[in-house]
């Protein structure tokens, strides 16, 4: 073990094994995009929960560049070309630091809204890009079968199928969507309309909505909930949105989906969940640049910046919002001959929110030495879920969803969110 | 190069939608009622589009001889196409001297119109398909090297693409643009790159559950070593001296690897193991039988389409003669729906729309429509291509798209299309009254009489009633709106 041990010391956390509800019974396909007649309604548990926003890093995040152990003399002698040097770290705490392109995110940490856990993964320790995603957004072990994904099934568990616009999907499709419980998805609300000429744009939509009405299958759902989205979002498409003063998000594919997250957030609509990638691929087997420029610099800028707008465009509502990142692994701790690094195991989440109790860096550190590492990776000491799972019972939906949300996994506290 | 991003995937939403909707509360719905009709499913299932034309043929020659047609000498990579003003996509010159310097002048929408132009206009639909399937199989994110994807296209996929999948896999695994896009190009024995090892065994063969390790991935990448690219060239190269030396093992292949100056023998040695396994003779099987058959696909057919594929030593041809003539073949009508670039395509062979001369040089508007749909060729970024399947491109962007690129088309949006021609779309004699327009549209968009409620749902559309009059004018001004949502239905979606 690292002598050091930096991070939170655990001893609050592995003491309290929490009680585990098993699973609360089937999983219905819940009235999917079924979507009740276009009234503003907030789902029954509206004032209890925090909106959900999930950030997936897609392409395996290299924790170790994100968050790097400053002060883990293994680390740097195994990136000699690529690593966060501790000069160019913003300093967390005695072992960590924040990669410098952090820094707009760096006044959250400071107000403690901001919280990192590190050497954190899933424990199949898969590192195909495709079966760790997979597994990982059904929130179950690989070998679990469940179809669902493990946002689909806390909102099912939370009754929120019946609600009119619970949740919404920015970029491409979310495995943690899916299943039975309504979802929208779209790139931007301007783009919501069916482009005919004015005066036959009602009977448009009307006859579309005669040859899908009565329909089965996900083509038929899709469309039906397609028109409901158009009728609904009509009263927004047509205004340009105006973020909070002084707001200016990056104009790439991350920034531009956190806009519209925003936008329907604020427009108080009742989303309870959405989800976005953030830009680009983190997989970075292959000229990763430095701490100071290059291309993870840039996915990082990305990141940071956006998520730093959204924090401060949604305002207030940042009180009830938390913000978590996921990867499906980190990356391998030696840089290999292309300066890069290939697939790992253990990484890190980011969780933003005020629920958070941030300015901490959460997890146990397993080391880099040569006997402590996991096929040449950093060890995932913390399940993934168990940041997950915390997140659900405190801010979420609570304890009595857990094990619906995460039928084989039992969190171990964090300590990372305050009870709502 | 790293492996792309999903910010070309990102330009649509999918809908989580994937759960059947049994249990809704709201109301019940039936699946859409589909046809049979032996010919038409065929059609339908193996081209970009059942044109009347195209469905006459094959009801006068049998299913059976038009397959044996397409899968006979179909392997014309420049194939043939129809349509005024463009006789032929001339395909890029075989590359002599250094890559970047003769196919310079080539962009990746180069290459994206022009693989939607042979699916659009060309006669071997076949052989196009199972390009595409090719394509998404050995899934190259392009527009980083689109010279070299444009080589890998006709020296890779188009080569093989009905030929053997093990030629096909070595030929891949000398492709500038995979060993560029997985960073096989740069890995060196001393310190490998895993990534090209890894998706070959993940990805291009015996797949995740395939039965191997990280070991297996590590010394194949080992194997692997010294396949490159010459940085002047832009071409294949072995760099022996990056190749490891020694024994490597990966499941059932080993090789004891001793000379650097052979280990060019070893990579393909393995990669040869590796198209031929058993697991991969599997994977392969799905696939087909996905695309084919169904989005569920059968364990019966997979598994003797399987066999085929061993018997015949990785060769294609017999593998796909072998799934259409199953019974499950016959019996999926209504298993598969048009995925975006097919129904795309699809709506452009029903409307009869004829490429302007301009296509191939000025054609990105199509790429545009392509991208807004979700699936522009050489676009998906991660290499697992395309999924395929109906819940993936199930969502309210694409749907919404779809509605919107063909009211677009019809409206003659797209530079590189000529006009629709509606006095040829609606034929003669002119249907005098409005339903009697939406039932030949029906025959000719959709092949066949439209449901009751498609019809309502068209006569809503236009505003008018089935039993209105019209002349040959105003059948001809109709047709246009009429056909755009006809190719909106459910119907359109049917594959």
């Amino acid at each position: 073990m690292n002598p050091m041990n930096p991070m939170n010391e655990c001893e609050d956390l592995a003491c309290t094994r929490r009680r585990l509800l098993t699973g609360a019974g089937v999983l219905g396909g819940l009235g999917a995009l079924e979507l009740a007649a276009p009234r503003m309604a907030f789902a029954a548990d509206r004032h209890n929960t925090d909106l959900l926003v999930v950030v997936s890093l897609r392409g395996g995040a290299d924790g170790l560049s994100l968050v790097p152990p400053i002060a883990d003399h293994d680390y740097l002698a195994a990136r000699p070309d690529i690593a966060v040097k501790p000069s160019q770290a913003v300093k967390l705490d005695r072992h960590f630091g924040l990669h410098p392109a952090f820094a707009p995110l760096v006044p959250y940490w400071h107000n403690q809204q901001l919280a990192v856990v590190h050497a954190v993964g899933d424990s199949d320790g898969t590192r195909s890009h495709f079966e760790a995603t997979d597994a990982m957004e059904r929130g179950v072990n690989l070998a679990n079968g469940t179809q669902t994904g493990w946002v689909d099934r806390l909102m099912t568990a939370r009754g929120l199928a019946a609600a009119d616009f619970p949740a919404m999907a920015i970029g491409y499709p979310p495995g943690t969507l899916r299943g039975g419980a309504p979802a929208l998805a779209l790139n931007s609300v301007s783009e919501l309309r069916v482009q005919v000429a004015q005066p036959a744009t009602h009977r448009t939509e009307t006859a579309l909505a005669q040859m899908y009405d009565g329909i089965a299958g996900p083509n038929a759902v899709a469309a039906r909930g397609t028109l409901d989205a158009l009728r609904r979002l009509a009263p927004f498409r047509d205004k340009t949105y105006v973020p909070h003063a002084g707001v200016s998000y990056p104009n790439d594919s991350f920034g531009n989906g956190l806009m519209q997250i925003a936008q329907i957030a604020r427009a108080g609509l009742g989303l309870e969940v959405a989800t976005v990638d953030a830009t680009g691929s983190w997989d970075t087997h292959e000229g990763m640049g430095v701490a100071t420029s290059g291309y993870l610099h840039n996915q990082v800028s990305s990141l940071a910046g956006g998520l730093a707008a959204f924090a401060r465009d949604l305002g207030p509502l940042l009180a009830r919002t938390t913000i978590v990142t996921v990867s499906e692994f980190g990356r391998r701790v030696a840089q290999n001959g292309s300066s890069g690094v290939d697939h790992g195991h253990g990484s890190v989440m980011l969780a933003l929110g005020g629920g958070i109790r941030g300015g901490r860096v959460y997890g146990r550190w397993p080391g880099l030495g040569a006997t402590q590492l996991d096929n040449g990776d950093l060890r995932a000491t913390t399940d993934y879920r168990d940041v997950l799972g915390e997140l659900v019972r405190r801010r979420l939906g609570g304890t009595r969803v857990l094990g619906t949300v995460f039928p084989d996994h039992r969190p171990h506290e964090l300590g990372l969110a305050r009870q709502r | 190069m790293l492996t792309g991003s999903v910010a070309g995937a990102a330009a649509v939403g999918v809908l989580a939608s994937q759960v059947s909707e049994a249990a809704s509360p709201s109301r019940s719905t039936r699946p859409l009622p589909v046809t049979h009709d032996p010919v038409l499913h065929a059609v339908r299932r193996l081209t970009f589009g059942a044109t009347p034309q195209l469905v006459a043929h094959v009801r006068k020659v049998g299913v059976s001889a038009w397959v044996d047609e397409q899968l006979s000498g179909a392997t014309d990579v420049g194939a043939t196409l129809h349509g005024t003003g463009l006789s032929s996509v001339p395909l890029p010159p075989a590359v002599s001297g250094p890559v970047m310097n003769e196919l310079g002048h080539y962009g990746i929408t180069d290459l994206q119109v022009q693989t939607f132009a042979r699916a659009a206009f060309g006669d071997n639909q076949v052989y196009e398909l199972m390009v595409e399937l090719w394509t998404n199989h050995l899934s190259i994110y392009g527009a980083p090297f689109p010279q070299h994807k444009v080589v890998d296209d006709y020296t890779v996929i188009r080569k093989h693409a009905l030929g053997a999948f093990a030629d096909m896999l070595a030929a891949s695994a000398q492709s500038p643009a995979m060993l560029l896009y997985l960073d096989q190009a740069y890995s060196r024995g001393n310190n490998p790159n895993e990534n090209y090892a890894r998706e070959l065994l993940e990805l291009h063969t015996v797949g995740v559950k395939g039965g191997y390790h990280q070991r297996d991935v590590h010394n194949a990448a080992l194997a692997l070593t010294g396949l490159s690219v010459d940085e002047t060239t832009g071409r294949f190269t072995y760099q022996a001296s990056w190749h490891h030396v020694g024994p490597v093992r990966v499941m059932g292949w080993s090789h004891p690897n001793r000379d650097q100056r052979n280990g060019k023998a070893v990579a393909l040695s393995l990669v040869s193991y590796l198209a031929h396994h058993p697991m991969t003779a599997n994977r392969i099987a799905t696939k087909l039988v996905r695309r084919l058959v169904s989005d569920a696909p059968p364990a019966g057919l997979i598994a003797s389409s399987a066999a085929v594929y061993r018997a015949h030593g990785t060769q294609i041809v017999p593998v796909i003669k072998h799934i259409v003539g199953s019974r499950e073949f016959q019996r999926s009508a209504g298993q598969k729906s048009q995925r975006p670039f097919e129904w795309f395509v699809q709506c452009v062979r029903a409307l009869g729309l004829q490429a302007s001369p301009d296509l191939t040089t000025n054609g990105a508007s199509i790429v545009y429509a392509l991208r807004q749909l979700g699936q522009a060729p050489f676009e998906w970024s991660p290499p697992n291509g395309y999924p395929d399947s109906t819940s993936a491109y199930a969502s309210t962007a694409t749907m919404l798209a779809r509605w919107n690129t063909v009211q677009t088309l019809v409206r003659g949006g797209y530079h590189g299309l000529q006009h629709v021609d509606a006095t040829a779309l609606v034929g003669a004699p002119v249907p005098s009254t409005v339903g009697g327009l939406v039932d030949r549209l029906s025959q000719v968009l959709l092949n066949g009489t439209p449901r009751a409620d498609l019809k309502r749902a068209a006569l809503t559309g236009v505003g008018l009633k089935a039993s209105h009059v019209i002349d040959a004018s105003a059948a001809h001004g109709l047709a246009l709106p009429v056909a755009a949502l006809l190719l909106s239905s459910p119907e359109a979606l049917v594959r």
